[in-house]
């Protein structure tokens, strides 16, 4: 098998090989690999492994999306019937100002 | 000189400068992006109240009125993000990018998971006081970044970090709202009580306030809707400061602040060079 020094780039001819790629086997320069679970891809197989990942967890993704979005609305819906219950609460001699009217009354 | 004043970055009153200005040369469409999510829950939010407070049958249907606040909650807070992507692309001087239905989506997923947790957590911080400054940071960095197409996981993660940034600052700013916020809403309300005097007194047209005199002001309803105008005056600063700290907080890193720089002065020499 001939070494790595020997190799040229299979995208870059001119540029010699840096990196082989563990998925496909082809020669690559630096330029030309990015690192991804602590191995260095090529960009093809890169594309193939997120999209295969991407593919795995796509329903379990969708089915967190939808609890979470659920969650949320349930969330700012529980908010805004605390505040409709608290204003229930609250004496109607409060909202209408009828309390302020006879506390001004009493000073006058 | 204290390390936190050391650090790279805006100075609080550039930013505020800085935002006023961004807000004052916008375009109206920028502003109508605000308005399209903001007054919908305003009006609802005030209509609630009312109902809530005065309405025979309120107890009946609170927890429908509940399901739709929280709706109007989400488009707000969906509109919010637009405004705040907007702004961005008016600092960075580039084309802000095209709404996609994934990027809508991914939006709309944001805001409506992660936001209506600040509803309670906002004001528990406030209670507890020290780490306000940062959760409010936080649930604005979420409404400043919200049109960015990232997970949730990495948007609360860019979230928490940029709120922790220069947290100095952030006290400061808040301390510099906070009194600016008093004070328009010291002016709302006097606006709000003297109108109707002076629609009387100039134009001789007599209101349910003027008949009413100072009973008028002593409700609930009164308050809220000042407190809701001072919010729409308000808000769109606040989510300008906000947005503008991310956007420093990130130009340490990207250097996205100096090609900003660099655009607005291309921008500026063309036309010289022409002429």
């Amino acid at each position: 098998m001939p070494s790595l020094a020997q190799q040229h780039c299979l995208n870059h001819p001119a540029r010699e090989a840096a990196v082989q790629c563990p998925q496909c086997r082809h020669f690559f320069c630096r330029e030309c690999v990015t690192e991804h679970d602590d191995r260095l891809l090529c960009a093809v197989c890169l594309r193939k492994e997120s999209r295969q990942t991407g593919a795995r967890r796509r329903p379990f993704r969708a089915l967190a999306r939808a609890v979470l979005a659920m969650g949320g609305l349930l969330t700012a819906t529980l908010f805004f019937y605390g505040i409709a219950q608290a204003l229930l609460l609250i004496p109607a001699a409060w909202h209408d100002g009828t309390l302020w009217k006879s506390f001004w009354s009493s000073v006058q | 000189m204290k390390p936190s004043s050391r650090e790279p970055g805006e100075g609080l009153f550039d930013l505020i400068e800085e935002a006023v200005h961004l807000l004052r040369c916008a375009p109206l469409s920028l502003h109508a992006a605000y308005a399209v999510g903001a007054l919908p829950f305003v009006l609802a939010f005030l209509y609630f109240w009312a109902d809530m407070s005065r309405g025979a049958f309120a107890r009946e249907h609170a927890a429908f009125g509940a399901v739709g606040m929280g709706l109007l909650f989400w488009w707000m807070k969906c509109w919010q993000a637009v405004f705040a992507a907007a702004v961005r692309a008016q600092i960075t001087g580039r084309a802000a990018a095209p709404w996609t239905l994934r990027r809508a989506g991914h939006l709309a997923l944001t805001q409506l998971a992660l936001q209506p947790s600040g509803l309670f957590a906002v004001p528990l911080a406030m209670v507890t006081i020290f780490p306000f400054a940062w959760v409010y940071g936080f649930y604005q960095n979420l409404t400043a970044a919200g049109a960015d197409p990232v997970g949730l996981g990495p948007a609360c993660k860019t979230a928490a970090a940029q709120a922790g940034h220069r947290l100095g600052q952030s006290w400061l700013m808040l301390g510099v709202l906070s009194l600016f916020t008093l004070l328009v809403w010291l002016n709302t309300i006097s606006a709000m009580a003297i109108l109707p005097s002076l629609l009387k007194t100039l134009l001789g047209i007599d209101t349910a306030f003027t008949r009413s005199g100072i009973h008028s002001i002593f409700n609930t309803t009164y308050f809220a809707c000042s407190f809701a105008l001072t919010y729409l005056f308000v808000d769109p600063l606040a989510k300008t400061l906000y947005v503008l700290r991310c956007f420093y907080a990130q130009s340490i890193h990207s250097g996205d602040d100096l090609q900003a720089d660099l655009a607005r002065l291309r921008s500026r020499a063309l036309p010289a060079a022409n002429s």
